[in-house]
């Protein structure tokens, strides 16, 4: 992917910002939006890239201090990823294709047994399946990243037991 | 710490979405807060709700969580988590725990003294700065109104308020001496008055905290509600 760049005027401090940045936001994409063709994550970091740079140019991201660009990066990728994600249901619902590995009755048995889990334990793996790491759920959830093991492993085992599957 | 592999496991979470998510979906800055794990327990408990059935919100908490974590980890100033407040409390509903101990463990020797004046200093003796109530002991319910001793130098005053068995009922700072307490708090005791109609007292302490960063606590003070 080509790397956006930075307007004229922008500081070097400023263009390292958005550079690191870019590389954080391409590496995120890449682990944590597995369903997405490689070329679509590389598509969506650059639409994002050029959306950061469109409110850096009219917001002045400068005088807002380097914590402000993430926030805007944060907010931009969470715009784009929706925006994606209503295109990818509007085709899918269009080519009534499924994704190939949908498999609807496994799937609702397990949000069925997700649902039965005790609420800390429901909350901790819910996070991990939506693709958060240990240290990240303990933040998100307030909990030691101890605690956060220790939910999301035996919220799995819960789970496990009520889908009836014993393979870790 | 090892983390979990589960990519068949996400594929069927994800695959277990329905098609479209049962509510609206939350706004960055909530994702945002969450990543910096700033959202209150029920936001939480909400927006977790909501991940269950959005494949999409999910992606999106993950990449702001990478986001969050690389921002402070490059110098982001974050704000106070929300559980500080609530750590705050927790550690005051201890404090003020331990001081009801020494209380009731004085009482059978001194009964009832609630307008002492060997006020106790904690972390600091801010030499003969007790605090001492200025209250009534007997007041209306729905007109609850807790009047301190000020203590020279102090910048706030933390006062907390317990029902007899302990049970935390108001926590305030404020930088004034006297505070009115909401009717709810002094309809507590009346809710839990026995059938002899015996009214429980509510307890009280305040903390005095002083600039250099000691602080001075009260005993536990006693009003009766009528």
């Amino acid at each position: 992917m080509a790397p956006s760049k930075p307007p004229a005027g922008h500081d070097a401090g400023e263009t390292r910002e958005l550079t690191a940045v870019r590389l954080v936001l391409e590496r995120a994409i890449r682990n944590r939006c597995f369903g997405l063709l490689a070329s679509t994550q590389d598509d969506l970091v650059q639409s994002a890239m050029l959306r950061i740079l469109e409110r850096d140019r009219r917001e002045d991201s400068r005088r807002r201090g380097a914590s402000y660009v993430w926030k805007v990066a944060q907010s931009v990728i969470v715009d784009e990823l929706r925006r994606l994600g209503r295109e990818r249901r509007l085709a899918e619902d269009a080519s009534r294709e499924k994704r190939s590995w949908t498999d609807p009755a496994s799937g609702i048995q397990l949000r069925q047994c997700l649902g039965q889990l005790e609420e800390r334990r429901r909350m901790a793996v819910t996070l991990h399946l939506s693709g958060l790491r240990i240290p990240e759920i303990g933040r998100v959830a307030g909990w030691t990243e101890k605690a956060a093991e220790n939910l999301v492993y035996r919220g799995l085992d819960d789970l496990r037991a009520l889908l009836g599957e014993t393979e870790r | 710490m090892t983390e979990p592999r589960d990519t068949t496991w996400r594929e069927r979470f994800r695959a277990s979405m329905p098609a479209e998510p049962d509510g609206p979906c939350p706004p960055p800055e909530t994702l945002w807060s969450a990543a910096h794990g700033q959202l209150t327990p029920e936001a939480l408990r909400s927006l977790s709700a909501h991940l269950s059935a959005c494949a999409t919100c999910g992606e999106a908490l993950a990449v702001s969580a990478e986001l969050a974590g690389e921002s402070e980890a490059r110098g982001e100033a974050v704000a106070p988590r929300r559980f500080g407040r609530g750590r705050a409390v927790a550690a005051g509903i201890t404090a003020l725990a331990a001081g009801l101990v020494i209380f009731l463990a004085q009482r059978e020797a001194t009964p009832s003294r609630s307008r002492g004046d060997g006020s106790t200093a904690s972390r600091g003796d801010v030499g003969g700065g007790g605090i001492r109530s200025l209250s009534r002991e007997e007041q209306s319910a729905s007109e609850v109104r807790l009047q301190w001793t000020p203590v020279a130098h102090a910048v706030r005053y933390r006062v907390q308020v317990s029902t007899e068995d302990l049970r935390p009922v108001y926590d305030r700072t404020l930088e004034g001496t006297t505070v009115a307490l909401p009717p709810a708090v002094g309809d507590v005791p009346l809710r839990g008055s026995g059938a002899s109609g015996d009214v429980p007292p509510l307890l009280w302490q305040v903390e005095a905290m002083l600039p250099d960063g000691r602080s001075v606590t009260s005993p536990t003070f006693r009003v009766r509600l009528r």
